[in-house]
């Protein structure tokens, strides 16, 4: 596949490729993500976006192995190691050392009866076995200190409940960069903070980017946050992704209808404008995907041929776009 | 838009009293709130979590009672009224709560769910059955969704049936606390329109609730905006949005993102440091100081009151003793990422 916005040549540190999720549920199969292909470059940012029910996050739980219960198939692979089917031995040594996660809700990520101290060291010592509890405390009020947390060295003994959301997110950060992560993946980092707090950690994260030259995959629904912190963007909806770019090229020319729509109905604050409440109707879910197109039923340029084949992402403008209306690429039956 | 307020809030108090590590304390959550709602307006009252918002929302209707103060809905004041007669008065004034999931009954169809406030107030049968289906309408669902429950609706569907049973008894105010963001953009964008409509064609007054500044600008004819328990600043909302005077309302602005990635990589953002104090204790004087790069001694001593930019009562109104851009920086140590020097005026920050 050609990569969307990207001239460089260098490899990818993530590739992931025709990523399948399948629920089983009472009511059947329910396909969650249904062939996801995306890469993350060394130091790059990039946005996965999309609504409540699209896969955004169970993509990346499925390529983390967080994932019980669900079959998972394609491939993604960490700097060329398979990590789908990966035995999980092998995958623990990876995940939380060198790709970790940090999720939209601190409270429930973190342990309410250990201290934070104790639950960064703990992370810390299971993948660095040499290093000392002593040396493991130093650097834990080392890393609090990085991610702005005040009197550092006293509230490496605090509970979580003792904090503030914001303060929590810190926690939930420091504890994923403490083993100096090449690939950050944030799940929703800020959806659960107020816009100030929101705003202190975008700028941290940004930091932390430059100064460990991270790669970030940042999860959100919300374009406003993508727009200043990402260089690329995967737009999902209905367990696919059906416009990949750079995030210039995806604001000013948008292909997607939803991509569009989803834009239209942004509110904000630099200008005035009427919000329109251009995409009608509901999300399609994986237990109730229409034919063809999942998006055609709620699309304004919907045609008969969409309902009969589902399109694939193909060049249009400077974007990859899975409409067969515009990119006249017939889509798979 | 006649002259006499809807709604006029004077000093509004509320204080909770608390336990914390087995010593008594006081929440002073909201501290002295006074706006008025003119008939057929918008006031958004907007700040973060922990600002007041929706406990000045509760307590106008009386959820929550407040400590002290006024609420006067159409000229009688709501807190002197005893069960019945509150009832009564609050025909007129209704609430919409954010999570309709939490606040629809889930073994209530919708049709009882839209009953009962109008089986409440006596309505007779015939009417109901009538004004149930009006109502409908009215959110835009079908006659086929009377008979579910909420379970099986999506959120915006919930939100409208949460709104729909709102306006069951006709009233000329709702309390919105923050009605979309528990919501979808896309759904959002929906309800949003939906209010929208409703305000014109039913001749509405709002309180909007909300922390989202971004959603607000599309509705709200004046903006409030609360910081630990007081309102910091209020005006019309192209005053607020376009010529923001408190330094918070101006770091609140800010930090809301742009969906433009040429304009976010271009504006500088006032990044606000450290945490909400405490409402048990809050700063003396100014309780924004202890975050503020602009605070100097005067503002630890002297509580700034909220001072009118001009002399009537729905103008711009700030409660700051050094407001303004900061085209001179003040001898304080400013807390902020960048000098205050170098700050953009609020009309190339919001481009």
């Amino acid at each position: 596949m050609t990569v969307a916005g990207r001239q460089r040549n260098d490899e990818p540190i993530l590739h992931v490729e025709d990523l399948r999720v399948t629920f089983r549920t009472a009511a059947g199969p329910a396909p969650a993500v249904r062939g996801v292909s995306f890469d993350v470059y060394p130091g790059e940012a990039l946005a996965i976006v999309g609504e409540s029910g699209s896969g955004k996050s169970v993509t990346m739980l499925a390529i983390l192995g967080l994932l019980s219960g669900a079959s998972v198939t394609g491939s993604a692979r960490f700097r060329g190691t398979e990590l789908i089917g990966l035995e999980p031995s092998r995958l623990r040594e990876i995940r939380g050392a060198n790709v970790s996660m940090i999720f939209q809700d601190p409270m429930t990520s973190l342990n309410p009866v250990l201290s934070i101290g104790r639950q960064l060291t703990m992370v810390m010592r299971a993948h660095q076995p040499d290093l000392s509890r002593s040396g493991a405390r130093a650097r834990a009020v080392e890393l609090l200190d990085r991610v702005a947390i005040s009197q550092a060295a006293r509230r490496c003994d605090s509970y979580p409940h003792e904090l503030s959301g914001g303060m929590r997110q810190r926690v939930m950060i420091a504890m994923a960069i403490s083993n100096d992560p090449e690939v950050l993946i944030a799940d929703e980092p800020t959806t659960a903070l107020d816009v100030t707090v929101q705003a202190q950690m975008m700028e941290l994260l940004a930091d932390l980017r430059r100064d460990h030259q991270l790669a970030l995959v940042l999860i959100t629904h919300d374009l406003g946050v993508v727009a200043g912190a990402t260089d690329r963007i995967a737009v999902m909806y209905a367990g696919k992704v059906v416009e990949y770019g750079s995030v210039e090229a995806l604001f000013a020319d948008p292909g997607h209808p939803y991509t569009r729509g989803l834009l239209e109905c942004l509110p904000r604050l630099d200008i005035r404008h009427e919000v329109q409440a251009s995409i009608a109707g509901v999300p399609a879910t994986p237990m109730s995907l229409p034919p063809g197109c999942p998006f055609s039923p709620r699309c304004k340029y919907a045609q008969p041929s969409c309902s009969e084949a589902e399109p694939v992402l193909a060049p249009h403008g400077q974007t990859l776009v899975a409409c067969s209306v515009l990119t006249g690429v017939a889509g798979s039956r | 838009m006649s002259d006499v307020p809807v709604l006029q809030v004077r000093n509004l108090v509320k204080e909770f009293r608390v336990r914390e590590r087995g010593r008594a304390s006081v929440v002073h959550a909201v501290s002295g709130v006074s706006f008025d709602v003119m008939p057929g307006e918008t006031l958004a009252l907007v700040g973060e979590s922990g600002c007041g918002k929706s406990t000045t929302g509760r307590c106008i209707v009386r959820l929550t009672e407040p400590t002290s103060g006024e609420v006067r809905f159409r000229g009688t004041d709501l807190l002197q009224l005893k069960h019945a007669e509150l009832r009564k008065a609050r025909r007129h004034l209704q609430i919409v709560f954010q999570d309709p999931q939490a606040s629809l009954h889930p073994r209530l169809t919708v049709r009882q769910l839209l009953s009962e406030p109008l089986e409440v107030h006596h309505e007779p049968a015939d009417v109901v059955g009538q004004r149930v289906e009006e109502l409908l309408g009215l959110v835009q669902l079908r006659p086929e969704h009377l008979d579910r429950y909420p379970h099986e609706f999506s959120g915006g569907q919930r939100q409208r049936v949460g709104i729909a049973r709102a306006l069951a008894i006709s009233p000329s105010m709702l309390v919105l606390d923050e009605p979309v963001s528990a919501l979808d953009v896309s759904i959002q964008a929906e309800i949003m329109r939906l209010l929208i409509d409703l305000r014109e064609r039913l001749g509405l007054s709002y309180l909007f609730i909300a922390h989202d500044l971004a959603v607000v600008r599309q509705l709200a004819d004046r903006v409030a905006v609360m910081y630990l328990g007081k309102i910091v600043e209020t005006g019309f909302a192209d005053d607020v949005y376009g010529n923001p005077q408190h330094p918070y309302t101006r770091a609140l602005l800010s930090a809301v993102p742009v969906p433009d990635p040429i304009v976010e990589r271009r504006r500088q953002r006032i990044v606000l440091a450290g945490e909400l104090p405490s409402p048990i204790d809050p700063p003396s004087g100014c309780r924004f100081r202890t975050r503020c790069w602009r605070a100097t001694d005067r503002c630890a001593e002297e509580e700034p009151l909220l001072i009118g930019r001009n002399r009537t009562a729905t103008g711009h109104h700030v409660a700051c003793h050094f407001p303004g851009d900061d085209a001179t920086p003040t001898t304080a140590q400013p807390t902020t990422e960048q000098a205050p020097a170098d700050q953009p005026t609020a009309e190339q920050r919001l481009v």
